[in-house]
């Protein structure tokens, strides 16, 4: 299967200088005989098939070949390994042993006491702070004065002669008189 | 007698944890050999059908739900394998020292080295098969689904999975024909006298 030295690649040379030679050109039988295989080819149909097979080279060397490859399948084995027994077993201890964690998981977050289930995408999360931030900026409140700071706001007043002012003690009054 | 899935997955539901260890014996193998020839790679393989059994285990109040076990399993595990081969864009490369194949008595050890290359052989053909096609032909071959249960698994039509199969058939006519052992009615035949070509050896028929 390997490479040789004068660089043929059997891989390349799978059959594309045969490939008109191997297929039989009718789709048709080449369906009956899928279907044979799988065992779903009525039976009904199935001489059909034969006397079709009996003439076809093609299609008998088709045959051959799913019939080899299923050989291949069922020959070669799969035995897990026992250290991946004893993996899988200790993650499932431990999502035992732990609940919380699991509730944890993305796929089993639970919104408003479980009434709502559903995965909550890193862009949706994004998009729901930011409409968040812009109505708090939108909905701000007018700062509310500092107390410890001093305020004064300064008024001017023109101070008419001949009336009554009463000035609270601590208050400076200043102005220009008027001419009269 | 073995129990049904139905009554493990009830019993299972119930706090029974000894069902699930029983669920998980009866179908690791299969799965494992699944993600084996899915993704070409037992290593990664183990991994993946270790998440496969743990998200069974997560989802165990769900399981009542689908109709068939076995088809939501192996929908599990085949999700996970196209999303594994989706990150490590594994179709180039294979584990080629991992041909693990059943030894019988009195097997010379000739006998095993050509079965040996035969799943070789047969890893490199699923190798230039696209995932779409791949998943096919291994849940009908090494899986034995019929084609409702794969149309099941990989959430398709069964004409669909028909079509499927039967093109990476054809795909695997062409591929494997040189290596099939020639039979006298062989389309080489009618050339008796050319000479075979370098590697054409019939390795597939040697050992049946």
């Amino acid at each position: 299967m390997t490479e040789s030295n004068d660089g043929y690649d059997p891989m390349k040379k799978s059959s594309e200088a045969r490939r008109t030679k191997t297929m039989c050109a009718d789709r048709h039988f080449e369906r009956l005989l899928n279907l044979y295989v799988d065992g779903e080819l009525p039976s009904g149909e199935q001489a059909e098939l034969f006397a079709h097979l009996s003439m076809c080279a093609a299609c008998r060397a088709h045959f051959n070949v799913l019939l080899a490859f299923r050989l291949v399948s069922r020959q070669e084995t799969f035995v897990v390994p026992p250290a991946t027994d004893e993996a899988v077993f200790a993650r499932i201890d431990r999502l035992r042993r732990a609940p919380r964690s699991v509730l944890h998981r993305v796929s089993e977050r639970r919104f408003f006491g479980g009434q709502i289930h559903g995965r909550v995408s890193f862009r949706s999360a994004l998009l729901a702070a930011v409409v968040l931030i812009v109505f708090g900026l939108a909905v701000r409140p007018n700062p509310t004065p500092d107390a410890t700071a001093s305020t004064y706001h300064v008024t001017e007043t023109v101070i008419d002669d001949g009336a009554l002012y009463i000035i609270g003690p601590g208050v400076t009054v200043e102005g220009k008189r008027l001419g009269r | 007698m073995p129990q049904s899935d139905h009554k493990l997955i009830e019993a299972f539901q119930q706090g029974d944890e000894f069902a699930f260890v029983a669920l998980y014996n009866r179908y690791k193998g299969p799965v494992y050999a699944f993600c084996a020839k899915m993704l070409l790679d037992r290593a990664v393989a183990q991994d993946v059908m270790q998440e496969t059994f743990v998200r069974v285990y997560e989802n165990r109040q769900r399981l009542m739900k689908v109709g068939s076990f076995k088809s939501w399993l192996f929908t599990i595990a085949r999700n996970q394998c196209l999303n594994n081969l989706r990150r490590s864009k594994r179709h180039t490369k294979f584990d080629e020292t991992a041909a693990d194949v059943q030894v019988f008595d009195g097997e010379t050890p000739f006998a095993r080295l050509m079965k040996a290359e035969q799943v070789e052989l047969v890893n490199r053909f699923l190798n230039e098969l696209s995932p779409e096609y791949r998943e096919v032909l291994v849940l009908r071959e090494y899986q034995n689904l019929s084609y409702d249960e794969i149309a099941s698994v990989t959430r398709n039509t069964v004409s669909s999975v028909k079509s499927r199969l039967f093109k990476a058939r054809r795909k695997l006519g062409q591929f494997l024909q040189p290596w099939v052992e020639p039979e006298g009615d062989h389309p080489d035949a009618e050339n008796p006298d050319s000479e075979p070509e370098p590697h054409h050896k019939p390795v597939l028929r040697r050992v049946s």
